[in-house]
């Protein structure tokens, strides 16, 4: 239990880099503002083809026994410098009644697994057995993702159908619906029996977070045009053609996410503080850029304008999120006015624009312009990924001869956001964050009107501080916080919580999490945001679809692309208007 | 059949939280098992010895039936329960149900100058060494000089002979977990009823 745990902030500098103050936690760690974030150049998607790209990973197809009716097996091999990966993908039949992307699905149309290396057909036998059953199967410690996928039937038919026939998919379907696919879990860090990240972590190749199961979407996505192109050929080989790499590349993968992702946030502070502290030191690395140079902000100048468009091209049916586009629609015709207005004669002017953004925009206009401030800086913010990730192996070990004045002191300072919320009125604890039997996933519950409280888990930090923080003012403050833990057990949880926080500024969400208006996709937003997920689509306040890797190259032409220009789409005519 | 230490250590805290222990105690518990199961001892039959012996005894806690190890445990690490501060220093812990549980809340203590006394004792089936059932009588000790070395990780999975106790740590962990209705099922997770598109 030893704790050796240290402020994260930040250990890549190969060098002392001037920056700005970082923007405090208390305006960070709002669940509105994190709701509002934005891929950056940080996010793990382009972190992963970055280094893929520079360390000249190769990529190749060994096994693909897939019949006419898109039944069987493939394999998708990585190789690295050091290691090799495997994707093993299955690809089955499934009646359209069975098709759902909720996790209490029970089939799918692909199932898939990375392996820690090469899957011969032992492998791949043993794999059969398990990877289509997910989480009734098993893996192993050769095993590093599990995952499954289903098709988007509307697209993949119009693909297949017009592929077969020698004819080009229409672009604008492609564009709009953006994947042949959608994943609906992508397990990894080991679940169910798959390897540890502790037995991977420190390989160069995964440095940062979700490594392994961003390349196993990646993978999944070639699967998924080799899937439709094959049945294509099946169908009618004397015609069939394959698919143009320009529309290609407007296919990603999509994913449905529920509330299961939402808790990842609580239970996690020293990787969300790693995450958080990355992203405010490189936006305060950029905003203490003394003069940018003509070339930077061209490129920042055209990359507002694809960004526009890409905000332009956002539409949705929910209605919160609705009005935010709409918002951030308008904000970006003044952010790329704003942009043009920077000249190389200007002193720190990136500092400049970010104060004004602050200023003039809404939270997504904010977040907007701080990851496109990131773009023409990779020299000075690419390095801090290394940081993003965490050793939570060790668990905090609860220094309990803090005295409770301490242990209160800290309470008063840290959770001093929970002074203002009323613990004992309905409103601020109408939800109940619990598991359901039926399929062992994170729940959201009505507190008054379901008998759930006995099931609580600990994903309330406001609530349990403000809780601790009133039983310790009743308890003899010249005891040690053991002695108090000893006496109230239920505190221990919020106790260690307290103190691992201390130096991790951006350890906590400051906003209470069990409020009847709390949104809970403003937790999986954040958290897709540093996947580096697009076109956030809420279906309902619980659930929401996206993209990944929309725009992206793929492993046939990594070599000759530059994925980090490629996330923003091209400028069509209309759209490259001043 | 294998398990990881991730997933086994999380089936410990809902085990332990099942069984009726705090949130913050149950993550002491699922780190001893891990802490113990790394080193190739075997934390996670331990653990379910324990919690079974917890959850069919009404929680009881006492001198006569043994001391909560992970209770003890953790006043221990909390400084609670003092450590013996001189060379060859003694402090007796009593009768301890389960003690292997112990041994990860003091590793480490003082620079891992802190020993526990008792792993080894008599039960029915005869003298045994780091038993995962049972109870004996504890101390902490103090050593003379710092350990040459620490119990070195060794282990990074749970084997198959450890399917039993995974399945009855299960079972304690299903008492976390709410039971379905119709309108949960619904509104839990906020999704429609076709994803068809």
């Amino acid at each position: 239990m030893d704790d050796t745990h240290k402020p994260q902030l930040l250990r890549d500098a190969d060098m002392p880099c001037p920056q700005t103050a970082l923007r405090p936690a208390s305006q960070v760690m709002r669940l509105a503002r994190m709701g509002s974030f934005h891929q950056s150049r940080l996010s793990f998607m382009r972190v992963l083809l970055r280094r893929l790209k520079d360390h000249g990973w190769r990529f190749d197809r060994p096994v693909f026994d897939i019949d006419a009716n898109g039944v069987g097996v493939a394999t998708y091999r990585a190789r690295g410098p050091e290691n090799t990966y495997t994707l093993v993908a299955f690809a089955h039949q499934l009646d359209d009644d069975k098709r759902s992307d909720r996790v209490i699905a029970e089939a799918w149309d692909a199932t898939f697994t990375l392996c820690d290396g090469e899957a011969d057909a032992d492998t791949i036998r043993r794999l059969a057995d398990n990877v289509p059953r997910q989480e009734a199967g098993r893996i192993s410690e050769t095993e590093m993702v599990l995952s499954r996928a289903n098709k988007s039937v509307r697209l993949f038919s119009h693909v297949v159908d017009r592929l077969s026939v020698g004819e080009q998919p229409d672009r604008d379907m492609l564009e709009s619906v953006g994947y042949l696919v959608r994943t609906t879990a992508v397990y990894g860090s080991g679940k169910f029996g798959a390897a540890d990240r502790s037995c991977w972590g420190n390989r160069p190749e995964f440095t940062g977070s979700f490594q392994p199961e961003l390349l196993a979407v990646w993978l999944i996505r070639t699967f998924s045009i080799d899937l439709a192109e094959h049945m294509a050929s099946s169908r009618a080989p004397q015609t069939a053609v394959r698919m143009d790499p320009a529309l290609r590349r407007c296919l990603g993968v999509g994913n449905s996410t529920g509330l299961g992702m939402a808790p990842f946030l609580i239970n996690h502070p020293r990787l969300i503080n790693a995450w958080i502290a990355a992203r405010e030191t490189a936006l305060a690395r950029v905003r203490a850029v003394a003069a940018a140079s003509d070339t930077d902000i061209a490129m920042l100048c055209s990359l507002a304008r694809r960004a526009r468009q890409n905000a332009a091209d956002w539409q949705v049916a929910d209605g919160r999120q609705t009005d935010k586009i709409t918002a951030l629609q308008t904000d970006f015709d003044a952010i790329v006015a704003r942009f043009d207005s920077v000249t190389a004669d200007d002193a720190y002017p990136w500092d400049s624009l970010y104060r004004w953004a602050e200023d003039n925009l809404s939270p997504e206009g904010q977040e907007a312009v701080v990851s496109l401030l990131f773009e023409p800086y990779g020299a000075l913010i690419d390095g801090l990924a290394g940081c993003m990730s965490a050793d939570e192996t060790t668990p905090h070990r609860i220094d309990g001869r803090m005295g409770c004045d301490a242990a209160l002191a800290i309470l008063e300072r840290d959770y001093d956001w929970t002074d203002s919320i009323d613990f004992s009125g309905n409103g601020p604890q109408a939800r109940v964050w619990y598991v359901s039997e039926e399929k062992l996933e994170p729940r959201l519950g009505e507190r008054f009107a379901e008998d759930l409280e006995p099931y609580e888990q600990p994903l309330s930090p406001g609530r349990d501080a403000a809780r601790m923080k009133q039983d310790l003012q009743r308890f003899d403050r010249n005891q040690t916080l053991g002695a108090f833990l000893l006496a109230h057990p239920e505190h221990r949880h919020m106790a260690r919580r307290m103190q691992l926080a201390v130096p991790l500024d951006y350890a906590e969400i400051r906003d209470n999490t069990i409020d009847a208006a709390m949104v809970p996709i403003d937790m999986l937003r954040c958290k897709l945001s540093f996947f580096g997920a697009t076109k956030f689509d809420p279906r309902s306040d619980r659930w929401l679809r996206i993209t990944m890797y929309q725009g992206a190259p793929f492993p046939d032409e990594l070599d000759r692309c530059d994925p980090d220009d490629m996330v923003y789409p091209e400028l069509r005519d209309e759209t490259a208007r001043q | 059949m294998s398990w990881s230490l991730g997933e086994t250590g999380a089936l410990a805290i809902k085990a332990a939280r099942g069984a009726g222990f705090a949130w913050g105690l149950a993550e002491d518990a699922g780190f001893a098992v891990v802490w113990l199961q790394a080193r190739g001892l075997p934390g996670a039959p331990a653990l379910c010895s324990y919690l079974s012996w917890y959850a069919a005894n009404n929680h009881r806690q006492d001198e006569q039936t043994g001391r909560c190890p992970l209770l003890t445990g953790a006043a221990i690490s909390d400084g609670v329960i003092s450590t013996p501060q001189h060379a060859q220093d003694e402090i007796g812990l009593g009768l301890v149900r389960t003690p292997l549980l112990l041994l990860p809340f003091i590793s480490n203590l003082d620079g891992g100058m802190i020993i526990l006394d008792g792993l080894s004792w008599q039960n029915d089936a005869g003298p045994t060494h780091a038993a995962p059932a049972g109870l004996a009588p504890c101390r902490l000790r103090r050593l003379a000089a710092p350990p040459k070395q620490a119990l070195p990780v060794t282990h990074s999975r749970l084997e198959t002979e450890c399917a039993g106790c995974v399945e009855t740590l299960g079972r304690l962990a299903h008492r976390t977990y709410a039971p379905a209705t119709p309108e949960s099922r619904l509104a839990g997770a906020g999704a429609g009823l076709t994803d068809n598109d």
